[in-house]
């Protein structure tokens, strides 16, 4: 494959910023797997990818914080687990194990 | 970005595996404006905006064994995770492309106010970085990367050629890359 060429087609910078449909995200995936150059050039990507969004940083009101914390303290517990939404309950198993020692 | 204070990247990785609290809540301290912010560009609502936050950081917790570290840093499964949060909340309004444009102008980090600029990168500036950006540049890379939109999308409702969006965009990205690296 020519590296550099793939390098510089623009893919990686679909890639990084998220442009690319699941199957091409895939596929680049496993150039970068193979290719160290290609995985240096999307980690440099990534890092601008950072710094262009810290630009839009704003502090989130304060009292959230606290309110995850209670959440992930209470999460252990089965009355805490049923707070959460669907998709991010404890599964099956895992939950009956935790409700006998409780 | 300087977050290695007091931890590593590692030993977040394996304080988020161990599920320790503090470690959870360093993340946060650390990474919520990012994540806050991303949230925000693409809803343009503060209500619904703290709602996604919660899910995404109860997300960060839960799924934290999905992390994988050959796809980049933590950081950035973070920023995916809540781009794609927000993004699937978006869909789900199902806003049409014409809304997202416009809430695009009506972006409510431009109405100064309630900005918060991220320590770290203090000495970039908001401005100073996106006024180098043409508005169509800026159009287009909100478009995508904050509303999610295909490169088909945009080029149905900007009516430019779908080859020329494509060109465009990844030019616009290169520019952004130069101007954060100056």
């Amino acid at each position: 494959m020519d590296v550099q060429g793939y390098i510089s087609s623009g893919i990686l910078e679909s890639y990084v910023f998220g442009l690319l449909s699941e199957t091409e995200q895939r596929e680049v995936e496993i150039i970068i797997a193979q290719y160290p150059a290609v995985k240096a050039t999307v980690q440099e990507l990534q890092q601008d990818r950072e710094r262009f969004v810290q630009l839009y940083a704003m502090a989130p009101p304060m009292d959230i914080k606290d309110r995850l914390l209670n959440i992930i303290r209470e999460e252990e517990t089965t009355a805490g687990n049923s707070l959460l939404p669907d998709e991010l309950r404890a599964p099956g198993p895992a939950r009956s194990a935790k409700e006998k020692n409780t | 970005m300087d977050y290695h204070v007091t931890y590593t990247e590692a030993e977040l990785v394996q304080g988020l595996h161990a599920r320790d609290q503090k470690v959870f809540g360093f993340l946060y301290d650390h990474y919520s404006p990012a994540l806050y912010g991303v949230i925000v560009k693409v809803l343009n609502d503060h209500g619904l905006a703290v709602d996604v936050l919660q899910d995404v950081f109860l997300k960060i917790w839960r799924y934290a064994e999905q992390y994988n570290e050959e796809k980049g840093r933590l950081f950035t499964w973070m920023l995916n995770i809540a781009r794609n949060t927000a993004i699937d909340v978006l869909r789900s309004k199902s806003y049409k492309l014409e809304q997202k444009i416009q809430n695009i102008t009506d972006d409510v980090h431009l109405d100064g106010g309630s900005l918060t600029v991220y320590p770290s990168v203090d000495h970039l500036g908001f401005s100073k970085v996106l006024d180098k950006l043409t508005k169509e540049q800026r159009t287009l890379i909100d478009l995508a990367y904050y509303k999610g939109c295909t490169q088909e999308e945009i080029s149905r409702v900007l009516d430019i050629p779908l080859g020329t969006v494509k060109t465009r965009l990844r030019n616009a990205i290169i520019q952004l890359r130069v101007i954060l690296n100056k």
